[in-house]
């Protein structure tokens, strides 16, 4: 595989969406920032949870249909695949590049968490561990978004993965009170504590996200049109 | 030896509705094919096999001695492909796609794209989503033509072109082909585009190869014959000769076999041969498609 390839296709990508991911990352921040600048009131700290939360669920909707699923609806796959490139490159510099925004745009949703959680009376730096099963959920299902994306082509069923992420977004809150007591009672520690069970479920959206991307390669090199 | 710029052998592929059925095809280096056919023949699905974005189910192509599409990012460096159904990136200017496609081909020619954006007054700063369809076909044909290819497969380019946006896509090829290594697989409905600039014609039809042939004899081989048949005379059965319907006593005879001696042939049947006349590729064409079809010209 052609590493400087997949850069240049991954920069192509990057260049043509550059405005909404600019408007993405931008409001990740102004949701750290919104909770921090007016003080640690429930109703802006609500604010920014759900502009962090819908932000990654357009995310999680935005890279894959606009990098793959328009550029076979407005016929311009043709174009990039009829230059000397081939699909390994492709499906790497899909698969890179949008993984590289995403891990950005989460990073920016690390950075602005601390901003809302740091007035809160019921959540202290022992939430970490919790936070980041979260944020693997979220890279989960932008992987596996990624994969049937990449592999089916269709708009369908990215709507239909698009749908239960937005399921999750609502059952998020349920879920965080469905946690383990012994889990909670670190929320309001200072101390990080990586519990076994945490440390197991991020091995396994580890291993989710390893499998799904692998599986992409195996169905992509097995694919005889590229129109 | 002369070298094979396209070897198709026994090519298919198979869609529900349509297959591609054993194409064999060979192109020699330096020459202009037309490849013709109806809506639906195959020729896209032929053309797309060429550069890698379908892959055949049996067969083999190879391009410019390569094996397709186990060879297809060696293959596509040498090759430039235009397509009807080819969309380049709306909100981006000519300019950053000759810039990315510049990225990509080592064998970049900026003085050759700077040359062709003049030659189709283009304007580098443009975008796409500005351009009329003209010159959209032109900006597709100038990022495949300014890193030099070996070989240009160009599936309808011409189509919605008005006749001087044509005239210049024509006169591109036709310059192109100054250069004599250089090949070109072209598509058209347009049959007096593919008169003009092709060696070699092949009809298409179906997902068969009907005919391939260099350009000069083919056309010389057909020809109508216009026929007074007399009540008392029939129409000899000739290798090659289709009879048309007529009025009265009048006929029409289309062969793409035609030799002096077969109006020689129907005055001895009684028969009087009023003109014999050459057809054009648009008429051959029709020919064609009616006689592989088994319908009556």
């Amino acid at each position: 595989m052609n590493v400087a390839m997949t850069k240049h296709l991954m920069l192509k990508d990057l260049y043509l969406h550059r405005y909404p991911i600019l408007g993405l990352a931008l409001a990740l921040p102004v949701a750290g920032i919104a909770p921090a600048l007016f003080g640690g009131e429930t109703m802006w700290r609500q604010m920014g949870l759900t502009i962090l939360n819908n932000s990654l669920i357009y995310l999680i909707f935005f890279l894959p249909i606009a990098t793959i699923i328009m550029e076979r609806r407005n016929h311009t796959l043709p174009f990039v695949m009829s230059l000397p490139v081939s699909y390994k490159e492709y499906t790497a510099a899909k698969l890179i590049g949008s993984l590289v925004v995403f891990g950005i745009t989460c990073l920016l949703a690390v950075l602005a968490l601390p901003a809302i959680v740091a007035r809160s009376e019921q959540l202290a730096r022992g939430v970490w561990p919790v936070l980041a099963v979260i944020i693997g959920v979220y890279v989960v299902l932008f992987v596996v978004t990624l994969g049937i994306c990449l592999v089916t082509e269709s708009f369908f069923w990215t709507m239909v993965l698009g749908l239960l992420s937005v399921v999750f977004a609502f059952l998020v809150f349920p879920l965080l009170e469905s946690i383990p007591p012994h889990l909670i009672e670190h929320w309001t520690s200072e101390r990080i504590v990586w519990d076994g069970e945490v440390i197991v479920v991020l091995g396994i959206e580890v291993l989710v996200s390893m499998a799904v991307i692998a599986g992409t390669f195996a169905l992509q090199k097995r694919k005889k049109d590229f129109l | 030896m002369t070298t094979q710029a396209l070897r198709l052998v026994g090519l298919e592929k198979a869609y529900p509705d349509f297959k591609l059925d054993g194409i064999n095809l060979e192109l020699p280096e330096g020459s202009v094919m037309g490849l013709i056919g109806p809506n639906g023949a195959g020729k896209s699905t032929t053309m797309r096999i060429l550069v890698g974005l379908v892959q055949q189910d049996g067969g083999q192509a190879f391009v410019l001695g390569r094996s397709m599409p186990s060879d297809q990012v060696a293959v596509k460096r040498d090759v430039g492909f235009a397509s009807e159904d080819m969309r380049l990136y709306a909100q981006a200017s000519i300019r950053w796609h000759m810039d990315f496609v510049r990225s990509i081909h080592p064998d970049w020619d900026e003085n050759h794209a700077q040359a062709l954006l003049q030659r189709f007054d283009l304007q580098p700063h443009h975008k796409v989503k500005g351009l009329s369809h003209g010159q959209r076909v032109k900006a597709t044909l100038l990022l495949a033509l300014a890193h030099r290819p070996k070989l240009l497969i160009l599936d309808e380019p011409t189509v919605g072109l008005d006749p001087v946006a044509r005239h210049e896509v024509l006169g591109e090829l036709m310059d192109v082909l100054s250069d004599t290594d250089r090949s070109i697989l072209f598509s058209s409905q347009n049959t007096q585009d593919v008169e003009q600039i092709s060696d070699i014609i092949t009809f298409i039809d179906r997902g068969r190869l009907i005919e391939s042939q260099d350009k000069e004899s083919y056309l010389d081989s057909w020809r109508r014959l216009r026929l007074e048949v007399p009540t008392s005379a029939s129409l000899p059965e000739l290798a090659g000769v289709v009879y048309g319907r007529g009025k009265g006593t009048l006929r029409v005879a289309t062969t793409n076999r035609f030799e002096p001696a077969m109006t020689q042939a129907f005055q001895s049947a009684g028969i009087t041969v009023q003109s014999v006349e050459p057809m054009t590729l648009e008429e051959i064409f029709l020919a064609t498609v009616h006689l592989s079809r088994g319908v009556p010209g």
